[in-house]
């Protein structure tokens, strides 16, 4: 049985008629077109599909879309301020932490979260902040480095 | 991978969620932070017509400490707050270390403590998808009548390999379980089978609403061996309870050997080795080789018995030495 319900992301609220059965990421992907959250295992091991809810990153292949009603959720799509990358993404694209950039909108999210959280992390904080993020192309020091950037810049 | 087709019912008091489980309990799965069960039903190792969310239930998240009466954790309170609690974090540091060190942050920050503790068993066999499961015949968790692990096995030799539970178990911790027949209060230690089809004794009618550790629990560790730093499993997980009579010798401790074996194993003879005696390298080889012969590890795909069976006395060694530190009077080095 559909029922509608009401999401609120990148500070916007859409309405939406879905199933029981519909994760977050098949509704911000297919029926909010946010197609800059990825799809990569599908069962939590990636990270690829991370996005902030109430800002504290989760996976959004493990989560019920109707568990996400009444949240603020952040996608990739939300980072860019007023058309222009924030720093954490311009410092992402300036130090080469993005290859093919699959692993990117997942990895930039969970470390905003931690900048939020922590303005100055250290390198270990910020290894363990990103430990469920998968990169298969970096080796993951340009990403390191990009965020120890970013968070010297003050975001 | 899609997932199956069911409803969600999002119950407003425990009372609801019992009545609802009395009623449905045959066709419904508990759903708390869905870190495990999602994956389970997106491979279709179950296939519930109704998902029972716990999520809209008021404070069953809540977390509070009193000298009397210890600490207790309301089921949906996350791996992460367990893990950043202070309380926790001073007085049952083995705890909070063992929800730090469960899968990767997102998890954490989704995942429960009722969920870990009630958590499946797993096997490299099993947690697969459909199509994977299907190019064999079904084993004794599938509802067959083999094993693919122990080969010739007469029952399922899953693994219960919650992060959290060892700890739990050191600190002599226990569970509420709530139905609409009345409550019941089970000791963690008490809370395993060992078999893999029905791996723990909580009814399908009863749902797990507190985590309840006393006051007088023994400081410890718990000590994680997974192959990767985050998301991975732990191969065997060692937790360490210990008190000292004033320089070095053992008062009193616990041990408990998660992940290896079906159900976690309470180490008590490598704990008489140490009670009334003085700490020393020699005592904790000694204690190591009887914990190792406590277990008996089953085969993981990447690891052979006999490297667990290594590692478990490894382990300990590391485990009651940097309990012995915890305690911050240990004499050794
Ligand atoms: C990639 C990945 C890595 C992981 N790594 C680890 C790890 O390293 N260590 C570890 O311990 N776990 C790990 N997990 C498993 C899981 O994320 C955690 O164990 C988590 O604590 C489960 O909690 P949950 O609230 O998400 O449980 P759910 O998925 O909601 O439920 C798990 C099980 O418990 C039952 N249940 C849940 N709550 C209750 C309740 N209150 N009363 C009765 N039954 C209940 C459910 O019916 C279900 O069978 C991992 C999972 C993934 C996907
Ligand atoms: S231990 Fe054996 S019976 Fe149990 S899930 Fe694995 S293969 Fe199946
Ligand atoms: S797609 Fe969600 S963790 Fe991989
Ligand atoms: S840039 Fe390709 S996966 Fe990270």
């Amino acid at each position: 049985m559909k029922q509608l319900i009401e999401l609120k992301v990148n500070g916007e609220v859409y309405e939406v008629a879905i199933e029981s059965h519909r994760t977050l990421l098949e509704v911000l992907r297919e029926s909010l077109g946010f197609v800059g959250t990825k799809r990569g295992c599908d069962e939590g091991t990636c990270g690829a599909c991370t996005v902030l809810v109430n800002g504290k990153p989760i996976l959004s292949c493990l989560m019920l879309a109707t568990d996400a009603i009444g949240a603020e959720i952040e996608t990739i799509e939300g980072q860019a301020i007023t058309g222009k990358p924030s720093p954490l993404q311009k410092a992402f694209v300036d130090y080469g932490a993005i290859q093919c950039g699959f692993c990117s909108p997942g990895m930039i999210l969970s470390a905003k979260a931690l900048l939020r959280e922590n303005p100055k992390p250290t390198e270990r904080e910020i290894k363990e902040a990103i430990s469920g993020n998968l990169c298969r192309c970096t080796g993951y020091i340009k990403i390191v480095e990009a965020i120890k950037v970013a968070a010297e810049s003050n975001v | 991978m899609r997932l199956p087709k069911f409803e969600c019912f999002y119950p407003k008091t425990v009372d609801e969620a019992c009545a609802f489980l009395a009623e449905h309990k045959d066709q419904t799965r508990i759903i708390a932070g869905g870190t495990d069960l999602v994956v389970a039903l997106k491979q279709r190792r179950t296939l519930p017509q109704h998902l029972l969310n716990l999520k809209s239930i008021p404070d069953l998240s809540l977390i509070s400490y009193d000298q009397k009466t210890g600490l207790s954790i309301g089921a949906l309170a996350t791996l992460d707050d367990v893990a950043r609690n202070p309380e926790i974090k001073k007085l049952y540091p083995s705890l909070s270390q063992a929800a730090s060190r469960v899968a990767a942050p997102q998890i954490r920050n989704k995942g429960t403590i009722g969920g870990n503790v009630a958590l499946d068993s797993r096997c490299w066999y099993y947690n697969q998808s459909e199509f994977w499961r299907s190019t064999r015949p079904a084993c004794f968790k599938a509802g067959g009548d083999c094993c693919y692990v122990v080969k010739g096995g007469k029952q399922c030799y899953s693994l219960i390999s919650a992060d959290t539970v060892p700890a739990l178990i050191t600190l002599d911790a226990s569970v509420e379980l709530v139905s609409k027949a009345g409550s019941r209060v089970v000791a963690v230690e008490k809370l395993y089978t060992g078999i893999g089809q029905t791996p723990n004794v909580i009814k399908a009618d009863e749902i797990l609403t507190r985590v309840l550790v006393p006051a007088s629990s023994l400081k410890g560790v718990y000590i994680k061996h997974a192959y990767r730093g985050a998301i991975d499993f732990p191969l065997i997980g060692v937790a360490v309870s210990l008190s000292l009579n004033g320089g070095n010798t053992v008062e009193d401790v616990r041990i408990a050997i998660g992940a290896a074996t079906p159900a976690p194993v309470r180490a008590v003879k490598a704990e008489a080795v140490l009670k009334g005696k003085a700490l020393s390298d020699e005592l904790l080889a000694e204690a190591g080789q009887v914990a190792t012969k406590e277990v008996t590890p089953i085969v993981h795909i990447f690891a052979p018995v006999a490297y667990k069976r290594k590692m478990v006395e490894v382990l300990l060694k590391r485990a009651v030495g940097a309990a012995n530190r915890e305690q911050g009077i240990g004499s050794r080095e």
